[in-house]
């Protein structure tokens, strides 16, 4: 699945009325960034609910431009099992019962050619030659723990999804001003979804 | 103190919310100069000052626009002070505005070229090989540690067989190393020395990628970087050692140099900042424009709320003036309650209230005159209403201002028609023909008259004639300044002047004629009776008709002096009850003739009357006489006598059926010596009048081509 969060266009027009801004340039010829998701497994481990995620982005040039120059980009990961109801039977609700979140930090280290990697909760930090490595490490996510076992009961629909995007709010000060309006700066895969049956869970 | 808290108090009304939310912004804007000179600062701040800031400056548009349309609305409606305010607020601005605008524009280019000047291609080479140059040193420092490593492999090789642990402990020692630790194949940990004295740490492990490449049998030596539990960099050094019973894995763990560290981290940190600049120098400078372009519009707009609020406190005492004008100018005459200024405006204002307490007080007092002024002349008005005179006043223009109910009855007008017009203008609406020859005599006095004057005239209305007498007089000082006219009905006067002037010759008559008539008579027959028998027949017949002619015409004169006398005589009425009908009976019964037809139309409720009998019946006499004289033509004349009783009086009627009387005969038919007969005194109907009078009667003509009635109204009917 190919996802990009649609280009907030009222936000440039709003800041073009307010400030007398000519609209943010966003570069034509630049490819798009976008989000592929390959698979969202999940299997049951020790009474645990884990997922296999696994995505590739695709950064846009701009985005490559910035790591080039020493920016860091800040990625966010987000794995979250939610429950399906409806209230009397017609109105469909949700709720999250879980939710995982990896706050990575992507960088390129100019003096020594490298793509460093940084798990920013955990502190883990990979070094990669190759930008490809990086990324793959970045959409590779592996025995991700959802819920417990206990936590889910048969009859009720739940959903695990999944939503990579990139972190905009932790760009630096001038850049985010420009991200605004530049659909090369937006990277966001949206929900993507894969249903739970908590009875075949249960049965394995 | 209260003085000074009221100050403030109004300073903070007027100013607070301006300066509250001005240096709110202010503050937000500077914070987001302060995180754009870092550019690395992450965006989270920045937006949410830039949102404060742009708040702020929403707050100050709303706040100017509800000031500006306020402003324009007080235009609109023509509120004093309105337009100076918007006049001087508009000066200010552009006193204000244009600088700033300039300063602006040269503060962004400025702003702009400083950036560009920020780089040039020799800084950033300079940068790049110094940083290449660290990383040569590094690189060649972890080539000098792998074959350090390699060497006290092979050094202390026994070492790792038999105790790996001292081995390790030489190793780290060689190396300067901070942790050496010894892997099995199977990645088991073998041994491990640690420069740390804590005994629970563990040692770093070696990356399963790393394990594999090494366990391949290719060394790892390179630089790396670590956030925990310190950020900063250090040396991994990986490579296979031969152990008599297998091929372990050594690591060991070298912290840089701190000669090394420093110049390395300033270098590599400055290329990385050169980098982020040079990548962020087209968005620093839109992010610096924006900026300075809140900070601009920040400060255009505080500039104009405060001038519009200061040019507004500065026009507040000439609003207040004019409005303070308008309320005079309508008649209220309220003092300014406005806070007065200590300066020239509070002193403009003190001395409006002083003016405005004096204009009371003159009013205060012309209203006292007023209602004097209004008192007299409704006392003057009780007067001219209670006077038997007639009074106009007419204004410098001639129009009719006021008049009397007096003069109303005496001109027979209704003259509240002519109010406020010019009675000359309206004498054809009027149809009064005396009335308008009244005023085309008057018209040339009142235009000429410089001082009081009266005139004398006939003025007929209708059947009636009166004699006026009108006093003029101009009124006020000044020429023109309208006039007054007094109308008096000098009638009644005029007739009792000529009675009286009538009475005199009556009296003169009878003393001065009468007594000759009497020895003159006699002697014309003495004459006739001792002459005529000495005389021839022929000159005797001559004489007795002569003497004749005298006795005759004596004898006449005796009549008209007798009658004379009779007007002359004014003797008290003897006033008694009077049968009306019976007397008129009599009467006619006494006249009663051939020739004459007298008849007499009786009313049964007749009662007595309070009047003398003789005088009435010589009143009769006069009329019913009068009457067959004027039918003396006719073959038989016609005299009727009537009566009609009511309550209050007697009408006695004489009418006849003679040829009438002319249609002005009513003002001088009374007259003593007024007759259209040959022989007649011309006395006989001033007696008539002379008697009703005497029983406060009046006596009325009526006369018409069928004849002529004489009606007669008396008072004074009995019931007894």
């Amino acid at each position: 699945m190919r996802c990009c969060k649609k280009r907030p266009e009222w936000l440039t027009l709003l800041l073009t009325v307010l400030l007398g801004f000519t609209p943010l340039p966003s570069s034509a010829n630049d490819a798009a960034p976008s989000v592929t998701m390959l698979f969202l497994h999940h299997y049951v481990e020790d009474e645990t609910v884990l997922a296999d995620l696994r995505l590739r982005p695709r950064l846009s040039t701009a985005m490559l431009d910035a790591l080039t120059h020493a920016i860091p980009l800040f990625f966010e990961t987000r794995l979250r099992l939610v429950e399906h109801t409806r209230l009397s039977g017609l109105i469909p609700l949700q709720r999250t019962i879980s939710e995982t979140r990896f706050s990575l930090r992507l960088d390129y280290l100019p003096e020594k050619r490298q793509w460093r990697l940084l798990n920013i909760d955990s502190g883990r930090v990979r070094h990669d030659d190759l930008l490809d490595e990086a990324l793959e490490t970045l959409g590779t996510y592996t025995g991700i723990p959802v819920a417990s076992m206990t936590q889910l009961h048969p009859g009720i629909a739940y959903t695990i999804e999944a939503r990579f995007r990139l972190n905009r709010n932790r760009l630096p000060a001038p850049l985010w001003l420009k991200s605004l309006g530049d659909r090369n700066w937006q990277l966001d895969s949206g929900w993507y979804r894969t249903n739970v049956d908590p009875r075949k869970l249960w049965q394995r | 103190m209260a003085k000074i808290a009221g100050s403030l108090f109004n300073l903070l009304r007027q100013y607070g919310a301006i300066t509250a939310v001005s240096v709110l912004t202010l503050v937000a804007l500077v914070m987001l100069s302060q995180s754009l000179q870092q550019a690395a600062t992450f965006a989270e701040s920045y937006m949410l000052l830039l949102m404060i800031a742009i708040g702020g400056l929403v707050v100050l548009l709303t706040l100017l626009m509800r000031t500006v349309i306020k402003l324009w609305r007080s235009v609109r409606n023509h509120r004093p002070g309105s337009r100076i305010t918007l006049r001087l607020a508009g000066m200010i601005t552009t006193l204000v505005g244009v600088p700033i605008l300039i300063i602006y524009l040269f503060a962004l280019q400025f702003i702009l070229q400083g950036i560009d000047a920020w780089f040039d291609v020799k800084t950033e080479t300079a940068l790049k090989n110094a940083t290449e140059v660290v990383q040569l040193t590094f690189d060649s420092r972890s080539r000098n540690l792998l074959k350090l490593a390699r060497e006290g492999g092979t050094l202390f090789q026994n070492d790792l067989d038999t105790s790996p642990a001292v081995a390790l402990e030489k190793l780290r020692a060689l190396l300067d190393a901070e942790e050496v630790s010894l892997y099995s194949p199977d990645r088991q940990l073998i041994a491990f020395s640690s420069a740390s004295t804590d005994v629970n740490i563990l040692p770093q492990p070696i990356p399963d990628n790393l394990f594999r490449q090494v366990r391949n049998g290719q060394p790892y030596a390179a630089l790396e970087a670590r956030e925990k539990p310190a950020p900063g960099q250090f040396f991994r050094i990986v490579l296979p050692v031969e152990r008599s019973s297998d091929k372990a894995l050594l690591q060991a763990i070298v912290p840089v140099p701190d000669q090394l560290v420093k110049p390395a981290e300033t270098t590599e940190r400055a290329y990385k900042e050169y980098l982020q600049r040079a990548f962020l120098r087209e968005p620093l400078k839109t992010a610096l424009t924006l900026l300075l372009s809140l900070v601009v519009l920040m400060a255009l707009l505080s500039a104009l709320l405060f001038s519009i609020q200061l040019v507004q406190n500065f026009t507040r005492p000439i609003r207040a003036l004019t409005l303070g004008t308008r309320q005079v100018a309508a008649g209220r005459l309220k003092p300014l309650r406005d806070e007065m200024p200590d300066n020239e405006l509070g002193e403009l204002l003190r001395s409006f209230n002083n003016m405005v307490e004096q204009i009371k007080r003159a009013r205060r007092t012309a209203r006292i005159s007023h209602q004097q002024s209004e008192l007299q002349k409704s006392y003057l008005q009780t007067i001219i209403s209670t006077l038997s005179s007639g009074v106009l006043t007419l204004d410098a223009s001639g129009r009719l201002r006021l008049y009397n109910v007096q003069a109303e009855e005496l001109l027979g007008v209704q003259l509240n028609r002519l109010v406020g017009t010019r009675p000359g203008h309206r004498l054809d609406q009027l149809q009064h023909a005396g009335f308008a020859e009244l005023w085309h005599h008057l018209e040339p006095l009142l235009d000429k008259a410089a001082g009081p004057w009266q005139v004398q005239m006939t003025y007929a209305d209708g059947p009636h004639t009166r004699i006026l007498l009108i006093h003029g007089a101009p009124l006020g000082e000044q020429p023109r300044g309208g006039h007054v006219l007094v109308i008096d009905d000098i009638t009644d006067l005029i007739q009792a002047q000529r009675n009286a002037a009538w009475h005199e010759v009556a009296r003169r008559l009878a003393h001065e004629i009468k007594n000759p008539l009497t020895p003159i008579q006699l002697s014309a027959e003495r004459l006739a009776f001792k002459l005529a028998r000495h005389l021839p027949e022929s000159e005797r017949s001559l004489l007795e008709k002569l003497t004749q002619t005298i006795v005759e015409q004596v004898q006449t004169m005796q009549a008209l002096v007798d009658a004379f006398t009779d007007y002359a005589r004014a003797p008290r009425p003897e006033k008694q009850p009077v049968d009306v009908n019976a007397l008129l009976d009599s009467m006619a019964q006494l006249y009663q003739r051939p020739g004459l037809s007298l008849t007499l139309d009786a009313d049964p409720h007749c009662n007595n009357l309070h009047a003398d009998p003789n005088r009435l019946r010589q009143l009769l006499h006069n009329l019913i006489k009068n009457a067959i004289e004027v039918q003396e033509n006719q073959d038989t004349a016609t005299v009727t006598l009537s009566t009609r009783c009511d309550d209050a009086e007697v009408v006695i009627s004489v009418c006849d059926r003679g040829p009438g009387l002319p249609p002005d005969a009513a003002g001088w038919i009374f007259q003593p010596y007024a007759t259209g007969k040959p022989q007649g005194t011309g006395l006989g109907l001033a007696i008539v009048k002379k008697i009703v009078e005497e029983h406060n009667g009046t006596i009325e003509l009526a006369s018409g081509p069928n004849g002529t009635c004489f009606h007669i109204q008396l008072p004074g009917q009995t019931h007894t």
